[in-house]
């Protein structure tokens, strides 16, 4: 910031106008040049966050997929969609899980479909506060996903694994968050006999740039989508699962990490 | 700009006073020097559409993510639970605050140990900030009556995925997510996620598994 050095006019010193323009002028000076130290701590609050959240979506700060009336039912044809335990951590893409919402990334659905749980970023957004280049000056992305869990068919097995992907501009594939991978178990938790379960499983995490690098890609790579993914462990033909209400966002931060 | 510039205005036909003009201007720069308030801001026309600020104002950002594989019990944390609060092993994160309110998260995995089917209901988790427990944070009702055990998953014949489950906390494999908000002081903080069990009946450790912890915290500072 510039140092405000604010020299008075003595008492019976000329008052002249450019007495009063230098005056006026040493604020307007620090004014335009503001830093963090000219804040007064507790400043800013909830009225404020807008204005912390960048603008990344078509219409909205807060890039909000909800998807509240659908219902996701989705059936495990054989093994190339299944989640194999400590084989399929971390895997990346659809081989072995699929995108909630769309019948053309993996597996295959019964009933009614519905919008893909994915969030575009169509001219990409780079992470890590890369320099102060309008729409690319954002730490990090917030993602919040909450998947309900409303029935099953299932033989042998018992889990149901969600988890939440992104993709860059310098590649063609989806990346797992390794961390971002959710088990449940659902036999034996419905609420009457024969009822539904309706389990809620949330999870949140922070994409930064660490997780680019985790993956081999270049830390500015430009996220251009981010998306949530289901699959059943050691499914089987015929098995399935239906979802509803599941609600994925995506809050880019303006924000400095410490 | 505050409401109370100027402190003294002039009025129309005042002979002008050279103390009230450096008192009037004297207010500009106390306030220029540090004392910008919410006031000072109109609360869309902070950083969006602006690139002028400095990273670290407004938003604060730490967070500790630690990836394991739930599945693989070759590599899995134990939660040697206890009647009294105890941490989760990669359940810890050291966020420096400035000063200000602050938005904690923690999100992970949780799971039975396979030998420990049937012994864990009664479950809570909480947020614990430099050795306090964060009570909002609470996870899990600890009533057995709720958790209760369910005889008839002794029935199915996968012994892996076995979960003997109630509708609480104590199924094979559930998510987690806590969250709190409260007043950072300046300085280092201990955020930890801790459990405990009310249901034992003795201070025995009983084994459960967590894993895939991660700790955000979102602080605004200024």
């Amino acid at each position: 910031m510039s140092t405000m050095s604010f020299s008075f006019v003595e008492d019976g010193s000329a008052l002249t106008g450019a007495e009063i323009t230098n005056l006026l002028r040493i604020p307007e000076v620090v004014i335009n040049d503001l830093e963090a130290d000219s804040i007064r701590r507790g400043a800013f609050q909830e009225a404020h966050l807008g204005s912390l959240v960048r603008l990344a979506g078509a219409s909205s700060p807060y890039v909000v997929g909800y998807q509240g009336s659908h219902i996701y039912s989705y059936t495990i044809f054989g093994a190339a969609v299944s989640y194999t335990p400590n084989t399929s951590f971390g895997a990346n893409g659809s081989a072995d899980r699929t995108t909630i919402g769309d019948p053309s990334s993996g597996g295959g659905y019964v009933g009614a479909g519905g919008p893909p749980m994915a969030i575009a970023f169509p001219t990409g957004l780079a992470l890590g506060m890369q320099g102060h280049q309008t729409y690319q000056n954002v730490l990090g992305l917030l993602l919040s996903l909450n998947v309900e869990i409303l029935d099953f068919e299932l033989g042998n097995s018992d889990t149901i694994m969600t988890c939440l992907q992104f993709q860059t501009t310098t590649s063609p594939f989806w990346f797992t968050i390794d961390r971002s991978e959710r088990f449940t178990s659902v036999k034996d938790r419905r609420h009457t006999s024969g009822g539904q379960i309706s389990l809620d499983v949330p999870t949140r995490t922070l994409l930064g740039p660490d997780d680019l690098t985790a993956k081999g890609l270049a830390a500015t790579s430009p996220i251009t989508g981010v998306r949530a993914m289901v699959s059943i462990v050691n499914g089987a033909p015929g098995d399935s699962v239906t979802l509803r209400q599941c609600c994925l966002s995506a809050f880019p931060l303006h924000a400095k990490g410490v | 700009m505050a409401w109370y510039f100027p402190p003294e205005p002039f009025i129309s036909s005042e002979i002008l006073d050279i103390d009230t003009i450096n008192l009037n201007l004297a207010a500009v720069q106390s306030e220029v020097g540090g004392e910008l308030n919410e006031h000072n801001f109109a609360s869309e026309a902070l950083v969006g559409g602006e690139d002028n600020w400095d990273d670290g104002i407004g938003l604060r950002i730490s967070s500790e993510p630690h990836e394991v594989d739930p599945l693989d019990v070759a590599v899995a944390e134990t939660i040697q639970l206890r009647l009294s609060w105890v941490p989760l092993e990669g359940g810890s994160h050291v966020h420096v605050s400035r000063g200000g309110k602050a938005l904690i998260i923690a999100s992970f995995q949780i799971s039975n140990s396979p030998s420990d089917l049937f012994d864990n209901p009664g479950l809570q988790f909480a947020l614990e900030v430099d050795g306090s427990v964060q009570f909002g944070s609470l996870y899990g009702s600890g009533d057995m009556t709720n958790d209760y055990i369910s005889d008839a998953a002794n029935a199915i014949a996968t012994p892996i995925l076995t979960p003997g489950t109630g509708p609480g906390l104590r199924a094979k494999y559930a998510a987690v997510v806590l969250e709190t908000v409260m007043y950072l002081p300046a300085g280092e903080h201990a955020i930890r996620v801790v459990a405990r069990n009310l249901r034992l009946s003795s201070d025995a450790q009983v084994y459960q598994v967590s894993s895939q912890c991660e700790i955000i915290v979102l602080e605004g500072w200024a």
